[in-house]
């Protein structure tokens, strides 16, 4: 099974674990607070879904710590520990049109895995490949002339998917960072946990 | 006909604009990006409800949608977001023929490429807030020479900017994670570094929990900044006090300010009296004119010089500027570098975009090798935008390799580290036959070059603070294999010299030959400055502004 569709299990798993009064059940397997301190969204679509697995490989947060209540993919190292997940993850969000990778590189890129992927016979869509074959189409594509350019969009594509979660309505519907919330606690080391260098001015400014 | 016309809205103009309106004199700003403000409830194009079609944020062209508010002056609000488009954010790209408006613009040459900010308040839209002078040494190079530009001189007007902009000097506990993790390096490589002097952001605290914005002296909030790490894609919550929410508020606050968004000046022409400043609207794609008795060219170190390149080569109507014009560029030296700390303890990870972007800065290398370095911070998976990867990888950098280095690292174990100095400003803007700008360097990046000395300079620096941390340095493509300049402090374009033969404005930035036309922004340096330039340019812009101010009264 594809990274994708076994998140997309899980995911689907848990939420309905979740509905069906199983949160306190889930909440005792996780090994931390939550970040959120807020339930697993409801999930009703899949690329809300992408969304929230995308968040859970790289919102910071202390190893096996949870982003929500109930959710089942704890972070470790700030990835998911499922072998492709993360990359899977971080293509969806490339290939989507969904997230409005709109510029005319990347839909041609979107073109080129579409084709590379019916070429490989590794399915009809480049979301139906299962690994290792994303990675190979991925890969595919990059040796090809326009190489740098997909490096590049899908690289700023995943920004743009990260950033999506600071419009108000995804804020509203995560519950974070939120304009209030978010990063107040656990921004900065105690002092006495670091060394601080020697100073050369005293106001920050050289003479 | 207008007093002044100011032609961009960033660190020059909007300076000058505040100078000038306080001092009674009406003003139009000519802004060719749009008037962004935060994103508020209820605002189209939200599109990350599902099913929302992508459509809602761009038009058929691929152009951001406005909001559907207007300003006082009838200029369409756009909303800050981060970014669900990359059209919405990106690119003004005259390489790839891509427009769109956005947020930032991109120049792109074989061996120098920038990006800068595009919007009302320019940079400072998307800008650090690192507030530093200039050392002294920096006014000693050959380029400043025979200016009346030296330290002593400008610290009156630095202490204006800093007034301003309510530049504080942040403490030790004041540092995000990433930029402790990089310090506690530096001191064990026995190297001296600064907690950074920042620009008017208020760290938030558990106190301000629920408690209203408190109000700058313009009467407008300085929201507390939570650390997200957004601030280089735009701050959504106006915790970043860029320069609608001071200078520019001052001069609107006079009721003689007029504003033009999405207004693109195209050509300056000198008339009898004054100067004709050709323009069009970025929306519509209609052209206007407008005549003031002063012209104020503000618009960066890349379209000023492209501004005025059209004037002369394209349209002939100021053919007498300077052979200097487009030349001297400078990236001041930019270099940025990952850092991976493999073995962080648990209780010590960097979380790398946790914090404002920029938190300490050091001097260390400064007398000798004049540099300075600095922490990067970036946002969520920001790092995966520059092709990394580890030294004595195979080459590539994507597929399993970068992959498996942000899976197992990026969010704990990784930091960019960076620097800028002192570089040999052998850039060069020129306009093609369109009349659309092109960046490149002209000089051979080799050993020997200044400027290449000067990054290989920092990058040996990062190395030597990574190692003491027990890290190691991240290949980075853009200089290690590709040898091109990565910058987002373009600098110089048209310089400012003692004479026609040597620059293009003089010491009280008057275009040569042409009085009444002037230049205020980065591009009149006459060479790197070596350290955050936007407080320099404010401070200069404070001086130039000075002049122009008295010379309108007297004309």
């Amino acid at each position: 099974m594809s990274s994708r569709r076994l998140f997309l299990g899980r995911t689907l798993a848990g939420a309905a674990g979740i509905y069906a009064g199983f949160g306190v059940a889930g909440r005792a397997v996780a090994c931390e607070v939550p970040i959120t301190g807020r339930p697993w969204p409801a999930v009703d679509g899949w690329e809300h879904r992408t969304i929230m697995h995308f968040l859970n490989a790289v919102v910071p947060g202390d190893d096996g710590q949870p982003l929500f209540v109930g959710d089942t993919h704890p972070l470790a190292s700030a990835g998911d520990g499922s072998a492709g997940a993360f990359s899977a993850c971080v293509l969806d969000v490339f290939y989507d049109p969904y997230y409005g990778i709109a510029g005319t590189n990347s839909r041609l890129l979107a073109s080129l895995l579409e084709l590379a992927t019916r070429l490989k016979r590794a399915g009809r869509h480049f979301y139906e490949a299962s690994p290792p074959e994303p990675l190979e189409i991925v890969d595919a594509v990059v040796r090809g002339p326009r190489g740098k350019d997909v490096a590049r969009a899908a690289a700023l594509a995943m920004s743009a998917a990260l950033g999506a979660f600071r419009s108000p309505s995804v804020t509203r519907l995560i519950g974070w960072p939120g304009p209030t919330g978010g990063y107040y606690d656990g921004a900065r080391h105690p002092l006495s946990r670091w060394r601080q260098p020697e100073r050369l001015t005293v106001d920050g400014n050289l003479p | 006909m207008q007093d002044a016309i100011v032609i961009g809205s960033g660190f020059g103009g909007a300076v000058t604009a505040a100078k000038l309106t306080r001092a009674g004199f009406g003003v139009l700003i000519l802004e060719k990006g749009h008037r962004w403000r935060r994103p508020r409830p209820g605002d189209p194009g939200e599109n990350l409800h599902l099913g929302a079609p992508i459509t809602n944020l761009v038009d058929d062209r691929g152009f951001p949608r406005p909001a559907g508010d207007r300003d006082r002056w009838g200029n369409p609000n756009y909303v800050t977001r981060q970014s669900t488009d990359l059209e919405y954010l990106f690119f003004e790209n005259p390489y790839s023929g891509v427009r769109s408006g956005g947020l930032f613009e991109d120049y792109i040459g074989d061996r120098m490429m920038v990006t800068v900010g595009r919007g009302y308040g320019g940079g400072s839209l998307v800008y650090s807030q690192v507030h530093l002078r200039a050392p002294s040494e920096t006014f000693e190079e050959p380029g400043w020479r025979g200016l009346p530009f030296t330290r002593p001189a400008l610290d009156p007007y630095y202490e204006r900017v800093e007034r301003m902009l309510l530049t504080f000097a942040s403490q030790w506990d004041d540092v995000p994670k990433r930029g402790a993790v990089i310090a506690d390096a530096m001191a064990r490589a026995g190297v001296t570094c600064e907690p950074a002097r920042l620009g008017n952001f208020r760290i938030a605290r558990d106190s301000d929990r629920g408690r209203p914005p408190v109000m700058n002296p313009w009467g407008r909030p300085i929201e507390p900044c939570n650390g997200c790490g957004f601030c280089t894609f735009g701050c959504i919550f106006d915790a970043r006090q860029n320069l609608t929410l001071n200078y520019l508020a001052v001069a609107e606050d006079t009721g003689r300010l007029e504003v033009r968004t999405d207004a693109a000046a195209w050509n300056i022409e000198p008339l009898a009296r004054g100067y004709r400043v050709h323009w069009y609207d970025e929306r519509t794609g209609g052209w206007h004119t407008d005549r003031a008795r002063a012209v104020i060219v503000s618009a960066g170190a890349i379209n000023s010089p492209e501004l005025l390149l059209r004037a002369r080569d394209l349209y002939r109507s100021l053919p007498d500027l300077s052979p200097h014009l487009g030349r001297h560029v400078s990236g001041n030296g930019d270099a940025a570098f990952g850092v991976l700390f493999p073995d962080l303890a648990a209780d010590f990870k960097a979380e790398i975009y946790k914090g404002h972007v920029f938190s300490i800065v050091s001097y260390h290398w400064w007398r000798t090798g004049r540099f300075i370095i600095e922490d990067t911070g970036t946002a969520p998976v920001g790092a995966a935008k520059y092709p990394v990867r580890r030294e004595g990888g195979d080459g590539r950098y994507w597929g399993p390799q970068i992959k498996g280095l942000l899976r197992s690292h990026y969010a704990t174990d990784m930091v960019g580290i960076g620097g800028m100095g002192i570089d040999g400003a052998d850039g060069r803007v020129t306009i093609d036959a369109a009349g659309k700008a092109r960046l490149d360097w002209t000089k051979a990046l080799v050993p020997g070059d200044r400027t290449f000395e000067l990054i290989e300079a920092i990058r040996s620096a990062c190395r030597t603070i990574a190692e003491a941390g027990g890290g190691e340095l991240l290949h980075e493509q853009e200089w290690s294999d590709n040898r091109r300049m990565l910058g987002v402090h373009p600098l110089g374009g048209c310089r400012m010299a003692a004479s026609h033969a040597a620059g293009v404005v003089d010491a009280a930035g008057n275009v040569f030959g042409y009085p009444g036309l002037y230049v205020v922004d980065g591009s009149v340096m006459p060479g790197a400055i070596g350290v955050n330039p936007s407080l320099t340019i404010a401070a200069i812009a404070e001086k130039l502004s000075d002049g122009i101010r008295d010379r309108l009264a007297s004309s």
